[in-house]
């Protein structure tokens, strides 16, 4: 490393030791290879590493994933695990869109049987159908305060029984679309004003849905568990918890900055002890918008299931959810720490879970083959669907994305002259948005290359290539 | 304007957000081009080569500085049609936050000419405002297109006319930015100057507008929350992202409690990262 004082030596394939030094309780842990570091302004990122290092009860190592990118308190990409007994719980290692997340679900049809003209269509009626960027949201009534007890409670189960999506679902959904715990009780007003007219919304930013085919078969037994075959159609949705998680991070967060913190740690990194009564309200508070954003994505998926019907004739039915990740959350997991099992509360601050084969919260599906983890890259080259392999030097976690190469205003400014729609189009990639400024930002050179981000992924054996996915149609914020 | 003459005015030049009506509204009128378009402080008319040559040794030896070392924010709130009556003119009238700042400095700067022996046009009460395009308009055109931009003032300059709606800075007083973009792989980041809390707040209060314009309602202006600290300002900032996004939503996340904030030649500079 030449920009930074935080040196990392490599211990195993695409895998550094940071070793730990000043106030750091565990070394510093970064999955990444010689091409990304190239690539990376890493300085910042690997600082937060280290801050995250000294948090109370944090065990092993403080991790970074192979996009980590500089965050808020936690770097995007950061995953920490704190003891249950004596360790905390930080907002800042969740991040402000709790449980953000990914869901793949598949088309029986294959890209080329559709023509150019029933691919405009069929983005058209997605656009019409899910609400998309700033200020759009619920297509019906605003929540009421019964929905949102029943909602929170149940997690995506709600949606599936108002009609949006269908039983089989729920075993597609990690933790099954539902993280227990959640009380009304602990969320603000304002995160229910904000979040009562945006549920079944994708959102803006980085937010999107993207249909494509599954170009490249890496792992063919797993795909053919999973139901995957070369040039198949897929529905790619990333969406979290809209303004309601946004809310309930910076209440805590206003909350949790008025604790004493020691001198050293950055302000971002607030946490209380997961003993006390705020940690308690937090993880209700942190559950309630996880279970809002599982519905999210389930209402989209049901618009998007509607607009195939609609354009394709195909029966919602035969569009099968793969999986659904979260990748932006804190859970409580069994893992072996010194040849113990020990609760702990995983922090992963844009990282998946990467369960790998036999792993008992997984579903009959799943247990053969690892989890399904996807890492969307941008909307112009790829996207992987990878399976977990349950590595237990990232309490098995994984990356969850390309992560970006330029600025939003350094991308604004490069596509400030072009019509950026049409520049994808040149590429053979249709694109509907709500602001061409978001799509200006989001453009593919803004983006690393994910295929770096999964090789290194799949070297420190977090998890493996399954499918490696080519985009044809984005819906954007 | 005889050739022997320059026609002069001083003037705040404006910078705004990228707005697609700002840079290319639709409708009748002969336009001024956004890089021209300034708030008029004194116009001067067409002054003597000789007068001017003394004005600018005067300006240089004895700048007009004003009592205001940053420069001055606020939003365009309404649409004008100039002079009231006759209406030759579309303009946008400026809400500066500090109201009586531009007003007082605009008497001091003419006392200063008239100390010169230069007159200026004192016809029209002082409305800060830009003119976008001259006669002839299509009122009903300009009346759709007009929505409130923030606006950020950084100099005040003595302009020439060169004619064709063309001018020249002939000199220039600096003021510091109130705030700069800061370059931010992920998310939104800016530079915010203030000389205490309440000044910090306006300046990012601004700074969000010109990320996202339809802020600009949802702002905090007359009465001004107890400031006394960055956390203040950070909690003072998200609850007006937290009103813009239960009435008509929001591009922002929150402003995060990123505290990088320091001291510089008596005035408070804090990096404010926004999640997007």
């Amino acid at each position: 490393m030449s920009d930074t004082n935080l040196a990392l030596t490599e211990i195993a394939p695409c895998t550094y030791l940071m070793p730990k030094r000043g106030h750091m309780r565990v070394d510093g842990l970064v999955i990444t290879s010689p091409e990304l570091m190239k690539n990376l302004e890493l300085e910042r990122p690997l600082q937060q590493v280290a801050q995250v290092a000294q948090l109370e009860g944090i065990v092993n190592y403080s991790i970074a994933m192979p996009d980590i990118h500089w965050g808020y308190g936690f770097p995007i990409g950061g995953v920490a695990a704190m003891d249950a007994k004596n360790g905390v719980i930080s907002p800042g290692g969740v991040g402000y869109d709790i449980n953000c997340g990914v869901r793949l679900a598949t088309v029986p049809i294959k890209l080329k049987e559709l023509s150019q003209t029933t691919q405009e269509a069929l983005l058209k009626a997605i656009y019409i159908n899910v609400p998309s960027g700033v200020g759009h949201g619920h297509r019906g009534q605003p929540l009421s305060e019964r929905d949102y007890h029943d909602l929170l409670l149940k997690g995506a189960r709600w949606s599936i029984e108002q009609g949006f999506g269908f039983s089989e679902d729920i075993e597609h959904i990690e933790s099954h679309g539902q993280i227990e715990g959640a009380l009304i009780e602990c969320v603000s007003t304002h995160a229910c004003e904000r979040g009562k007219n945006q549920l079944g919304s994708i959102g803006s930013g980085n937010h999107f849905v993207e249909i494509g085919e599954i170009h490249d078969l890496i792992d063919p037994k797993t795909a053919e568990l999973w139901g995957l075959f070369q040039g198949q159609l897929y529905i790619l949705i990333h969406s979290g918890s809209r303004g309601f998680g946004h809310q309930v991070c910076q209440d805590t967060l206003d909350h949790f900055t008025t604790f004493e913190l020691p001198a050293h740690l950055d302000p971002q990194l607030a946490a209380a002890p997961l003993n006390s009564e705020a940690a308690r309200r937090y993880l209700a508070a942190m559950a309630a918008a996880a279970n809002f954003a599982f519905n999210n994505r389930q209402q989209i998926l049901h618009f998007v299931r509607e607009a195939f019907q609609k354009v394709l004739g195909i029966d919602p039915k035969e569009i099968r959810l793969l999986y659904d990740v979260c990748h932006n959350i804190a859970k409580f997991e069994k893992h072996e720490v010194n040849g113990e099992q020990k609760m702990l509360c995983v922090h992963r601050k844009g990282a998946t879970r990467a369960f790998g084969p036999h792993h008992p919260e997984l579903s009959d599906l799943f247990q053969t083959t690892g989890q399904p983890v996807f890492i969307p890259g941008d909307m112009g080259r790829a996207s992987y669907i990878m399976a977990g392999l349950g590595n237990p030097l990232t309490w098995c976690s994984a990356a969850h994305g390309a992560g970006r190469a330029f600025s939003r205003v350094q991308s604004k400014k490069r596509w400030r002259h072009e019509n950026p729609i049409q520049a994808m189009k040149k590429q053979g990639i249709l694109v509907m948005a709500s602001s061409m400024a978001t799509v200006s930002e989001e453009m593919p050179d803004a983006y690393k290359d994910v295929d770096l981000v999964a090789e290194a992924t799949e070297n420190a054996r977090l998890a493996k290539r399954v499918a490696r996915l080519k985009p044809k149609m984005a819906l954007k914020g | 304007m005889s050739s022997s003459s320059r026609r002069l005015f001083f003037a705040m030049p404006l910078q705004v957000p990228h707005d697609a009506f700002w840079e290319d509204p639709i409708g009748k009128g002969k336009k001024i081009a956004p890089e021209h378009r300034h708030l008029t402080l004194c116009f001067l008319g067409d002054v003597a080569q000789s007068s001017y040559t003394e004005l600018l040794h005067h300006l240089q030896s004895v700048p007009p500085t004003p009592p205001f070392k940053m420069g001055c924010v606020g939003y365009f709130d309404k649409l004008l049609f100039l002079p009231p009556k006759i209406e030759r003119v579309v303009a946008w009238h400026i809400h500066f936050f500090v109201p009586s700042q531009v007003s007082d400095y605009q008497k001091t700067l003419s006392h200063y000419l008239a100390n010169q022996n230069l007159k200026s046009d004192e016809r029209h009460l002082f409305t800060p405002h830009v003119t976008l395009a001259r006669y002839p308009l299509h009122k009903e055109e300009w009346q759709k297109q007009f929505h409130p931009l923030p606006l950020i003032a950084t100099s005040i300059d003595l302009f020439e006319s060169l004619g064709h709606s063309e001018y020249v800075s002939r000199f220039s007083l600096k003021l510091i930015p109130p705030f700069e973009s800061l370059e931010h792989t992920a998310d939104i980041a800016y530079l915010v100057r203030g000389q205490e809390f309440k000044e910090l707040f306006i300046h990012a209060q601004i700074a969000l507008c010109f990320s996202f314009p339809p802020l600009i309602p949802y702002l905090k202006l007359e009465v001004m929350p107890a400031l006394n600290s960055l956390r203040d300002v950070i909690v003072a900032l998200n609850e007006c992202v937290t009103r813009m996004d239960i009435a008509i939503g929001c591009p922002f996340k929150a402003v995060s409690y990123h505290s990088h904030m320091y001291e510089k030649s008596n005035l408070l500079h804090w990096e404010m990262i926004i999640d997007v």
